[in-house]
């Protein structure tokens, strides 16, 4: 039984005008622990939507999720979710909003920051602890997310696009970063984006979103060895997926619905 | 052995033996006049010019007096003016704590019922609608000539710019993150005491700055209806007894302490709100 999975789900949002568009249209994932899943798709095709719905902040209008087979498991809390934007509190320090998470679930504040201290160390940002989200850089902010959405050790994580806000060498540098500090033999990952490299440097299957409304259009398996450094992309192995995805995507992003 | 350090004043370089205190006082002092130079040049243009034409056009003293007289009065009063300044000091601190208090109760209130909101959101507005001037006789009939009816005609200036400020801070937050808050399991209370009040803070500050300057004017009113001291009270004797120099003594220590006032308020925002980003603290 996978760890986490999606069967049939379906979502639709209403209109001002009293119509309806589809969002995700009978979608259906798995991912298992030490599993990397990517969901790549065009702008507006559903994907953020079904990681809200994975995550427990929407309800789906058809379909399930289950944790562990589970479909009546509340789902807030017990799913990490890192989001497109650092989401990172102004008024706390880099330590206080690694360590939210934990305060939330009443961590005793001695033990939660003591864990949070040693994974920064490892993130990159040991330096970084005592400062105000004001005085980093917009990958360092990333880091920090990274880190409040790990830090309660849940078993299922979602990245909805989380370098999309960055520049292009920020973005490659924390493609590197995330794959070597996320231990992904502890948990299920599944990241939604709209880059094909990303999609390649980082995960282990591919799923294919078509166009609004959202459905699986193929699913592929990234063969690339670990661990994949920046010249990976040289590799020719890497250029064909790369090339077959973006034709895949090409013939899918046509909206439909 | 003291050593000697170079120091960059008007573009020139010198070599001076001052040490770390007296530079930092020079760069305070650089953007002290930087910032408030300009400002204090043209109020002292304006009394100058009053001084001037009072004296050269021969206005009676007791429609304007010349500004030397008004200060001569400040100083000859002091004891007067700081006595009856802490009374309306008095009045508007009470005043300003209930005011807080009441408003941060009712912006929560309405924040976490829907229904408290509907049912209380149009008295609010309503409220604002009465002229508080005209209540004041009404109070000192219900309340005396004491502190209560000062207290409530401030509760009444300023709990609306509080509530309204916390609300407006309240809804704010950004829907995402909240997404994120409960993602991590945050429940309602929590997501209010670590998100949506901390998020309010930049709107509490501009309505408690906007709630600094309307509490002095309530006090006055309070106290130019009836009492029988404050500044109020004692510009409305003083003008009584043609006694314009005195007034304008008084009106002068109101100002300034209404200005204290703002100045502590943004110096406690500036404090607070240090780490938000584009606050213009």
């Amino acid at each position: 039984m996978p760890l986490l999975s999606a069967t049939n789900v379906s979502k639709r949002f209403q209109l001002s005008d009293g119509g309806s568009v589809a969002a995700v249209d009978d979608v259906s994932l798995a991912a298992d622990v030490g599993e990397f899943v990517v969901i790549i798709g065009p702008s507006g095709c559903g994907k953020s939507t079904l990681l809200n719905i994975i995550a427990g902040l929407m309800t789906p209008d058809a379909g399930e999720v289950a944790l562990n087979g589970d479909v009546s498991a509340p789902r807030l809390g017990k799913v990490a979710y890192m989001h497109q934007i650092d989401l990172l509190l102004p008024w706390r320090t880099v330590l206080a909003n690694a360590t939210l998470g934990l305060e939330i679930v009443n961590v005793p504040r001695a033990e939660a920051e003591a864990r949070a201290t040693d994974i920064a160390r490892r993130f990159g940002i040991g330096d970084f602890l005592n400062l105000y989200p004001l005085n980093l850089s917009g990958g360092m902010k990333q880091r920090v997310a990274l880190l409040r959405a790990v830090l309660p050790e849940r078993d299922t994580l979602l990245l909805d696009e989380p370098f999309k806000a960055l520049d292009a060498i920020t973005r490659a540098e924390l493609q590197i970063w995330l794959s070597d500090v996320l231990d992904r033999s502890q948990r299920a990952t599944v990241m939604v984006t709209h880059d094909v490299e990303e999609a390649l440097m980082l995960g282990d299957r591919v799923l294919v979103m078509s166009a609004r409304p959202g459905s699986i259009a193929m699913e592929l398996d990234i063969d690339l060895p670990r661990p994949r450094p920046h010249d990976v992309v040289a590799n020719p192995r890497f250029v064909e997926l790369k090339w077959l995805l973006l034709s895949t995507l090409k013939r899918y992003s046509t909206v439909n619905g | 052995m003291p050593e000697e350090s170079k120091t960059s004043l008007g573009g020139a370089v010198y070599h001076s033996a001052l040490n770390d205190e007296q530079r930092k006082f020079i760069v305070r002092l650089r953007s002290f006049v930087a910032d408030w130079g300009s400002a204090i040049a043209l109020a002292a243009a304006g009394l100058l010019v009053w001084e001037i034409s009072v004296k050269q056009f021969n206005v009676q003293e007791w429609l304007l007096p010349p500004v030397s007289h008004i200060f001569a009065e400040l100083w000859s009063e002091r004891m007067k003016l700081l006595s009856n300044a802490w009374v309306t000091a008095q009045e508007i601190l009470v005043g300003f704590a209930v005011s807080l208090t009441f408003g941060f109760a009712m912006a929560s209130g309405m924040f976490w019922s829907r229904m408290l909101e509907r049912s209380i959101y149009p008295f609010l507005i309503a409220s604002q609608t009465i002229p508080v001037f005209t209540l004041a006789p009404i109070l000192i009939i219900w309340t005396g000539t004491g502190l209560a009816p000062k207290v409530i005609i401030i509760v009444l200036f300023t709990f609306f710019p509080i509530t309204i400020s916390l609300m407006t801070g309240f809804r704010s937050v950004d829907p995402d993150m909240v997404a994120m808050f409960r993602t991590l399991g945050a429940s309602r209370s929590q997501l209010f005491t670590k998100l949506h009040l901390p998020s309010a803070m930049p709107y509490l500050f501009s309505g408690l700055k906007v709630a600094a300057v309307v509490s002095v004017i309530g006090a006055v009113i309070g106290e130019w209806i009836g009492s029988g001291a404050g500044l109020g009270w004692f510009i409305k004797s003083a003008g009584a007894r043609n006694q314009t120099d005195t007034a304008f003594a008084a009106i002068f220590t109101l100002s300034i302490m209404a200005s204290m006032m703002f100045l502590l308020i943004a110096a406690i925002q500036a404090r607070v709100l240090r780490n938000y980003p584009g606050s213009d603290a």
